[in-house]
């Protein structure tokens, strides 16, 4: 090859190579621009790592505190009812259901438990997904159908109590979880999973085609241990009785 | 150039693309760690304040039993001294259970049908378009108790933790207790909170759809809602208080 050729040859491919590079670097950043404007400005993944660093830790040493209390409550209760005598045996029965029905107690109890998830069949859509909804309304039957007491993931349902949707999960008690949803309900358990498996009840409609979510049936189970509402009632003061 | 020379020259070429083409990859997969979404770190710091809510209370919690256990070591054999602690207990549980009246600000929502709003809708409403279901009442009852409401009732049935609403056609029922139009829900708590998110759930105009009002009125100091209690016997066959050791799952 003669030696212009040569030169002409290093040439072009030196201009491709620069054309290249630019056309890579404008790709690339269109893709970076592409990518802030769905999804927001990029403000570093060091900030979401550190932030899901400090909410595991965070709710480790929660779950401590939450083990921590019920086994306080536990313990008043034995040393109540060790110091009951029949001057006080009615009034630590009224104490006993009005605790169980305020949901400060940790109760155990034959009952059920079910478990439900987000569809597993195609793509995630809004209506594959568990919902506030669901899970209120699985609540709602429960108690209608004699429940006494119900807990979703842990999350003993209390007076005040509510369920909501954040995002992809879901809040309750104030208190973030996300799917599979375990509740448990302590009840009749004949009674319970009548009251969820009818026909065109509320678990059917659940598996149906519309939703897809994945519904673990109700199962009985001879003895549940449900923790105690751990809340503040949402910052209900208490007076003192006249 | 000699041949040689140009095919040294094409192995370098050769070797230097490639080169760039690893350099490339390498470049945009590290970049491509996971598509990150800035609502997660919203999602995820909202999170953590909750939970670092919830830590304070339980803190304090923890103290109260603490001290509560205490007290009870202190007065063992004093009869007078536990039948006081167990009738103070009693009285701060049915508080919190729902058993009491409760008075404080609060928000009165009322839903009634409205002669007006019906003759305005369009000829294609069906009747179905205008009833107001079981789920539309537990909507208001949660987005109230999510937003700081202490106690509520429905047509003077108060919520506890075991009320169910359910629609037995023709009527509601709400604590077994058949109730009907117009609703009135009256929510001690939060004022501010409560009709933000009411407001935010556009539900005056959703109502209006179905020919109802939907009137929200604030109370606020001095002026006092007062909230009924729950007035059904208590008889628990299932649940029973649970003293045994261990840690919760």
């Amino acid at each position: 090859m003669p030696a212009k050729d040569g030169k002409r040859l290093i040439m072009s491919l030196t201009v491709i190579s620069v054309v290249l590079g630019f056309m890579l670097a404008v790709q690339y950043k269109n893709t970076q621009l592409t990518n802030e404007q769905i999804y927001g400005p990029k403000t570093g993944n060091s900030d979401l790592r550190q932030a899901r660093e400090a909410l595991t830790q965070v709710k480790d040493t929660n779950k401590d505190l939450d083990n921590q209390i019920n086994n306080l409550k536990k313990e008043l209760l034995t040393m109540e009812q060790k110091h009951t005598s029949a001057l006080t045996d009615e009034i630590q029965k009224q104490l006993s259901n009005t605790r169980i029905l305020a949901g400060t107690t940790p109760v155990k109890g034959t009952g059920i438990v079910l478990v439900i998830d987000d569809s597993r069949k195609g793509t995630q859509q809004v209506s594959n997904i568990t919902h506030d909804t669901d899970i209120k309304q699985v609540v709602n039957e429960l108690f209608l159908a004699g429940a006494e007491a119900v807990a979703v993931n842990g999350q003993r349902i209390a007076t005040t109590s509510s369920v909501f949707c954040i995002g992809p999960t879901v809040k309750v008690n104030d208190r973030y979880m996300a799917a599979p949803y375990k509740i448990e309900a302590i009840g009749d358990p004949a009674t319970l999973i009548k009251a969820l498996t009818w026909e065109g009840g509320v678990l059917d409609y659940l598996r149906s085609n519309n939703r897809n979510l994945t519904v673990q049936l109700p199962k009985s189970v001879p003895v549940l241990h449900l923790p105690a509402y751990s809340g503040d009632f949402n910052k209900l003061t208490v007076q003192s009785s006249h | 150039m000699s041949e040689s020379n140009l095919n040294r020259f094409k192995w370098g070429l050769f070797g230097v693309s490639t080169l760039l083409g690893i350099m490339i990859t390498i470049q945009f997969t590290s970049n491509a760690d996971k598509p990150y979404i800035s609502g997660d770190l919203v999602q995820t710091r909202s999170e953590l304040a909750y939970e670092l809510h919830a830590q304070t209370e339980m803190r304090t919690e923890i103290g109260r039993l603490q001290t509560k256990i205490q007290e009870y070591q202190d007065s063992q054999g004093n009869q007078k001294e536990v039948m006081k602690k167990l009738a103070s207990e009693l009285n701060r549980v049915r508080q919190q259970a729902g058993l009491t009246v409760l008075n404080g600000e609060g928000i009165q929502v009322t839903i009634k049908d409205d002669p007006n709003l019906f003759i305005s809708l369009p000829p294609t409403t069906r009747q179905s378009d205008l009833h107001i279901s079981d789920t539309d009442l537990q909507l208001i009852i949660n987005i109230l108790f999510a937003n700081g409401a202490q106690g509520i009732s429905i047509n003077g049935q108060r919520i506890t933790t075991v009320t169910g609403i359910r629609e037995v056609p023709p009527a509601m029922q709400v604590n077994t207790v058949p109730i009907q139009l117009p609703y009135v829900i009256k929510a001690v708590g939060d004022v501010d909170r409560m009709s933000s998110a009411l407001t935010i759930y556009d539900l005056k105009n959703v109502y209006m759809s179905m020919a109802k009002d939907f009137l929200m009125e604030l109370y606020k100091s001095p002026s006092l809602l007062q909230v009924p209690a729950y007035d059904q016997m208590l008889d628990f066959r299932f649940a029973t208080e649970d003293t045994e050791g261990g840690t919760q799952k």
